[in-house]
Protein backbone atom coordinates (compact mmCIF):
# COMPACT_ATOMS: atom_id res chain seq x y z
CA UNK A 1 0.00 0.00 0.00
CA UNK A 2 1.90 2.89 -1.08
CA UNK A 3 1.78 6.23 0.25
CA UNK A 4 1.96 9.05 -2.49
CA UNK A 5 2.69 12.32 -2.42
CA UNK A 6 0.02 14.12 -3.97
CA UNK A 7 -2.78 12.36 -1.28
CA UNK A 8 -1.15 14.01 1.21
CA UNK A 9 -1.88 17.20 2.94
CA UNK A 10 -0.45 19.52 5.32
CA UNK A 11 -2.48 18.70 9.04
CA UNK A 12 -2.56 15.11 7.89
CA UNK A 13 -1.99 12.73 10.68
CA UNK A 14 0.31 9.74 10.06
CA UNK A 15 -1.44 6.43 11.13
CA UNK A 16 -0.71 6.19 15.03
CA UNK A 17 1.35 3.22 16.93
CA UNK A 18 0.46 1.92 20.51
CA UNK A 19 3.36 -0.33 21.83
CA UNK A 20 2.73 -2.94 24.56
CA UNK A 21 3.80 -1.60 27.61
CA UNK A 22 7.28 -1.76 27.93
CA UNK A 23 9.37 -4.45 30.30
CA UNK A 24 12.46 -4.44 32.18
CA UNK A 25 13.24 -7.79 29.60
CA UNK A 26 13.15 -5.73 26.99
CA UNK A 27 15.01 -3.12 28.39
CA UNK A 28 17.69 -6.18 28.37
CA UNK A 29 17.25 -7.28 24.99
CA UNK A 30 17.45 -3.88 24.21
CA UNK A 31 20.79 -3.16 25.81
CA UNK A 32 22.52 -6.51 23.95
CA UNK A 33 21.13 -5.77 20.33
CA UNK A 34 22.36 -2.38 20.67
CA UNK A 35 25.55 -2.97 22.56
CA UNK A 36 24.69 0.20 25.31
CA UNK A 37 25.24 -1.78 28.22
CA UNK A 38 25.04 1.43 30.83
CA UNK A 39 23.59 -0.06 33.93
CA UNK A 40 21.08 2.42 34.67
CA UNK A 41 18.96 0.23 32.37
CA UNK A 42 18.91 -2.75 33.50
CA UNK A 43 20.60 -3.16 37.08
CA UNK A 44 18.15 -1.46 40.06
CA UNK A 45 20.66 -0.80 42.10
CA UNK A 46 22.82 1.24 39.80
CA UNK A 47 19.78 3.07 38.79
CA UNK A 48 18.78 4.17 42.64
CA UNK A 49 21.99 5.56 42.89
CA UNK A 50 22.10 7.31 40.17
CA UNK A 51 18.92 9.17 41.59
CA UNK A 52 16.26 7.20 39.13
CA UNK A 53 14.55 5.32 41.94
CA UNK A 54 14.80 2.47 39.22
CA UNK A 55 15.79 1.42 35.63
CA UNK A 56 14.81 3.47 32.94
CA UNK A 57 14.46 2.91 29.13
CA UNK A 58 17.30 3.83 26.96
CA UNK A 59 16.21 6.70 25.12
CA UNK A 60 17.16 5.15 21.70
CA UNK A 61 14.51 2.49 22.43
CA UNK A 62 11.83 5.06 21.98
CA UNK A 63 13.54 6.78 19.30
CA UNK A 64 13.61 3.00 17.64
CA UNK A 65 9.52 2.99 18.59
CA UNK A 66 8.99 6.19 16.93
CA UNK A 67 10.88 4.54 14.10
CA UNK A 68 8.65 1.52 14.06
CA UNK A 69 5.52 3.88 13.55
CA UNK A 70 7.21 5.19 10.54
CA UNK A 71 8.62 2.35 8.79
CA UNK A 72 4.78 0.60 9.71
CA UNK A 73 3.51 3.82 7.60
CA UNK A 74 5.73 4.10 4.64
CA UNK A 75 8.49 1.17 4.36
CA UNK A 76 12.11 1.90 4.72
CA UNK A 77 13.04 2.91 0.91
CA UNK A 78 11.33 6.73 1.44
CA UNK A 79 13.24 8.04 4.98
CA UNK A 80 15.61 10.77 4.26
CA UNK A 81 16.10 12.11 7.95
CA UNK A 82 15.13 11.53 11.24
CA UNK A 83 15.72 13.36 14.16
CA UNK A 84 14.24 13.51 18.19
CA UNK A 85 14.46 15.20 21.14
CA UNK A 86 14.80 13.18 24.31
CA UNK A 87 12.33 14.92 27.17
CA UNK A 88 11.71 13.02 29.79
CA UNK A 89 12.60 9.87 30.77
CA UNK A 90 10.40 6.48 29.87
CA UNK A 91 10.33 3.55 32.10
CA UNK A 92 8.83 -0.19 32.42
CA UNK A 93 5.19 -0.59 32.47
CA UNK A 94 4.87 2.46 30.02
CA UNK A 95 3.15 1.73 26.82
CA UNK A 96 4.38 4.63 24.12
CA UNK A 97 2.15 5.68 21.53
CA UNK A 98 3.43 7.81 18.43
CA UNK A 99 1.73 9.96 16.66
CA UNK A 100 2.51 12.45 13.66
CA UNK A 101 1.47 15.31 11.80
CA UNK A 102 1.99 16.39 8.00
CA UNK A 103 4.16 19.72 8.64
CA UNK A 104 5.48 20.65 5.02
CA UNK A 105 5.70 19.02 1.44
CA UNK A 106 8.84 20.29 -0.80
CA UNK A 107 10.53 19.46 -3.37
CA UNK A 108 14.29 18.40 -2.89
CA UNK A 109 17.02 17.16 -5.25
CA UNK A 110 14.23 16.04 -7.65
CA UNK A 111 12.45 14.47 -5.16
CA UNK A 112 8.73 15.15 -3.41
CA UNK A 113 9.65 14.72 0.20
CA UNK A 114 6.96 15.73 3.24
CA UNK A 115 8.02 16.35 6.52
CA UNK A 116 6.22 15.76 9.45
CA UNK A 117 6.42 16.42 12.85
CA UNK A 118 6.49 13.28 15.22
CA UNK A 119 5.51 12.86 19.00
CA UNK A 120 5.65 10.28 21.88
CA UNK A 121 3.85 10.00 24.84
CA UNK A 122 2.79 7.64 27.49
CA UNK A 123 -0.57 6.04 28.55
CA UNK A 124 -1.11 9.58 30.84
CA UNK A 125 0.40 11.70 27.87
CA UNK A 126 3.45 12.69 28.98
CA UNK A 127 5.74 13.21 25.98
CA UNK A 128 8.81 11.14 26.08
CA UNK A 129 10.33 12.45 22.75
CA UNK A 130 9.16 15.04 20.08
CA UNK A 131 11.04 15.40 16.33
CA UNK A 132 10.30 14.95 12.86
CA UNK A 133 10.81 12.81 9.86
CA UNK A 134 11.71 13.26 6.00
CA UNK A 135 10.45 11.39 3.66
CA UNK A 136 10.26 11.01 -0.12
CA UNK A 137 7.47 9.84 -1.98
CA UNK A 138 5.98 9.29 -5.30
CA UNK A 139 3.46 10.81 -7.18
CA UNK A 140 -0.17 9.05 -8.57
CA UNK A 141 0.82 7.94 -12.51
CA UNK B 1 33.91 21.73 35.32
CA UNK B 2 33.19 22.41 31.47
CA UNK B 3 34.09 20.69 28.56
CA UNK B 4 37.40 21.30 27.09
CA UNK B 5 36.48 23.58 23.92
CA UNK B 6 39.79 22.92 22.50
CA UNK B 7 38.13 19.62 20.98
CA UNK B 8 35.67 21.53 18.73
CA UNK B 9 36.23 20.51 14.80
CA UNK B 10 38.58 18.00 15.83
CA UNK B 11 37.79 13.94 14.94
CA UNK B 12 38.31 11.17 16.68
CA UNK B 13 39.83 7.70 15.63
CA UNK B 14 37.66 5.56 12.85
CA UNK B 15 36.45 2.96 13.62
CA UNK B 16 33.97 0.28 11.98
CA UNK B 17 31.30 -2.26 12.58
CA UNK B 18 30.21 -5.31 10.34
CA UNK B 19 26.38 -6.02 9.89
CA UNK B 20 24.77 -9.09 9.73
CA UNK B 21 21.31 -10.35 9.29
CA UNK B 22 21.12 -11.70 12.67
CA UNK B 23 21.82 -8.17 14.09
CA UNK B 24 19.20 -6.39 12.13
CA UNK B 25 16.83 -8.90 13.55
CA UNK B 26 17.81 -8.38 17.14
CA UNK B 27 17.17 -4.94 17.30
CA UNK B 28 13.62 -5.22 15.33
CA UNK B 29 12.69 -7.61 18.10
CA UNK B 30 13.96 -6.01 20.91
CA UNK B 31 11.83 -2.90 19.43
CA UNK B 32 8.74 -5.40 19.34
CA UNK B 33 9.11 -4.51 15.20
CA UNK B 34 7.30 -7.36 12.87
CA UNK B 35 7.64 -5.64 9.89
CA UNK B 36 9.34 -8.31 7.85
CA UNK B 37 11.51 -6.70 6.00
CA UNK B 38 13.71 -6.16 8.84
CA UNK B 39 14.09 -10.25 8.80
CA UNK B 40 12.51 -11.55 5.67
CA UNK B 41 14.84 -11.38 2.20
CA UNK B 42 11.38 -12.11 -0.05
CA UNK B 43 9.34 -9.78 2.06
CA UNK B 44 11.84 -6.95 1.36
CA UNK B 45 12.61 -7.51 -2.11
CA UNK B 46 8.02 -7.50 -2.43
CA UNK B 47 8.68 -3.94 -0.72
CA UNK B 48 10.86 -2.39 -3.49
CA UNK B 49 13.61 -3.27 -1.29
CA UNK B 50 17.18 -5.12 -2.90
CA UNK B 51 16.47 -7.61 0.33
CA UNK B 52 16.39 -7.08 4.20
CA UNK B 53 17.66 -3.52 5.23
CA UNK B 54 18.71 -2.05 8.60
CA UNK B 55 15.56 -0.11 10.53
CA UNK B 56 15.93 3.58 11.49
CA UNK B 57 17.63 3.28 14.44
CA UNK B 58 20.47 0.62 13.49
CA UNK B 59 23.45 3.40 13.58
CA UNK B 60 23.12 3.41 17.06
CA UNK B 61 24.74 -0.37 17.15
CA UNK B 62 27.94 1.58 15.03
CA UNK B 63 28.39 4.29 17.77
CA UNK B 64 27.77 1.44 20.53
CA UNK B 65 29.44 -1.51 19.35
CA UNK B 66 31.84 0.15 17.45
CA UNK B 67 32.87 3.37 19.03
CA UNK B 68 31.68 2.69 22.65
CA UNK B 69 29.22 5.25 22.84
CA UNK B 70 29.43 8.87 23.09
CA UNK B 71 30.62 8.82 26.63
CA UNK B 72 34.37 7.95 25.98
CA UNK B 73 34.44 11.19 24.15
CA UNK B 74 32.57 13.10 26.84
CA UNK B 75 34.89 11.82 29.38
CA UNK B 76 37.59 12.74 27.24
CA UNK B 77 36.55 16.21 26.87
CA UNK B 78 36.61 16.22 30.88
CA UNK B 79 32.44 15.75 31.20
CA UNK B 80 31.26 13.91 34.25
CA UNK B 81 29.43 11.05 32.58
CA UNK B 82 27.26 11.10 36.17
CA UNK B 83 25.50 14.00 34.82
CA UNK B 84 25.36 12.98 31.13
CA UNK B 85 21.76 13.10 29.18
CA UNK B 86 21.48 12.16 26.01
CA UNK B 87 19.91 16.16 24.32
CA UNK B 88 19.19 14.68 20.63
CA UNK B 89 19.71 12.33 17.87
CA UNK B 90 19.18 12.52 14.22
CA UNK B 91 20.10 10.92 11.21
CA UNK B 92 20.63 11.27 7.52
CA UNK B 93 20.04 8.19 5.27
CA UNK B 94 22.35 8.44 2.13
CA UNK B 95 21.93 4.76 1.40
CA UNK B 96 20.91 1.18 2.46
CA UNK B 97 22.35 -0.38 5.65
CA UNK B 98 22.53 -3.99 3.86
CA UNK B 99 23.77 -7.33 5.83
CA UNK B 100 27.55 -8.10 4.75
CA UNK B 101 27.85 -4.13 4.56
CA UNK B 102 31.51 -3.39 6.63
CA UNK B 103 30.86 0.48 8.09
CA UNK B 104 33.33 2.98 9.03
CA UNK B 105 32.59 5.94 10.94
CA UNK B 106 34.39 8.97 12.38
CA UNK B 107 32.81 11.36 14.59
CA UNK B 108 33.72 14.95 15.35
CA UNK B 109 33.18 17.74 17.69
CA UNK B 110 30.70 19.91 15.79
CA UNK B 111 30.33 22.67 18.48
CA UNK B 112 30.61 22.55 22.48
CA UNK B 113 28.04 25.60 23.97
CA UNK B 114 27.54 26.71 27.63
CA UNK B 115 24.18 27.76 29.38
CA UNK B 116 24.40 29.50 31.96
CA UNK B 117 21.27 29.92 34.31
CA UNK B 118 20.24 31.34 37.47
CA UNK B 119 20.95 28.21 39.27
CA UNK B 120 22.56 25.82 36.86
CA UNK B 121 24.72 25.03 33.95
CA UNK B 122 24.66 23.20 31.31
CA UNK B 123 27.20 21.97 28.60
CA UNK B 124 25.96 20.90 25.14
CA UNK B 125 28.13 19.30 22.89
CA UNK B 126 27.33 18.55 19.38
CA UNK B 127 28.86 15.45 17.51
CA UNK B 128 28.57 13.99 14.27
CA UNK B 129 29.25 10.75 12.78
CA UNK B 130 29.62 9.97 9.33
CA UNK B 131 29.44 6.56 8.12
CA UNK B 132 30.44 5.13 4.66
CA UNK B 133 30.12 1.51 3.59
CA UNK B 134 32.83 -0.79 2.02
CA UNK B 135 32.50 0.59 -1.62
CA UNK B 136 33.08 4.08 -0.13
CA UNK B 137 29.58 5.16 -0.29
CA UNK B 138 28.18 7.75 2.63
CA UNK B 139 24.89 5.82 3.89
CA UNK B 140 24.26 7.99 7.30
CA UNK B 141 25.14 10.65 8.87
CA UNK B 142 24.51 10.72 12.55
CA UNK B 143 23.98 13.92 14.60
CA UNK B 144 23.82 13.79 18.52
CA UNK B 145 23.39 16.48 20.83
CA UNK B 146 24.89 15.32 24.88
CA UNK B 147 24.07 17.94 28.08
CA UNK B 148 26.46 17.69 30.69
CA UNK B 149 24.37 19.28 33.99
CA UNK B 150 26.89 21.49 36.05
Amino acid sequence: MTVHFDDLNIGDEIPSLTTAPITETQLVKYSGASGDFNPIHTVHHVAEEAGLGSVISHGMLVMGLVGRAITDWVGMAPLRQFGVRFVNITRPGQSITITGTVVEKLEVDGEHRVRCEVSAADQEGEQKVTGSFVVALPLHG
Amino acid sequence: MALDKSFIGKSFEPFSFEVDKSKIRELAQALGDENAIFVDDEAAQAAGLPGIVASPTFPTLFKMWGEGGSTRHIEAMGGNLLRLLHGEEEYEYHAFIRPGDVITGQTTVVDIDEKKGRSSHLDITKMQTEYHNQKGELVAIARTTIVIRG
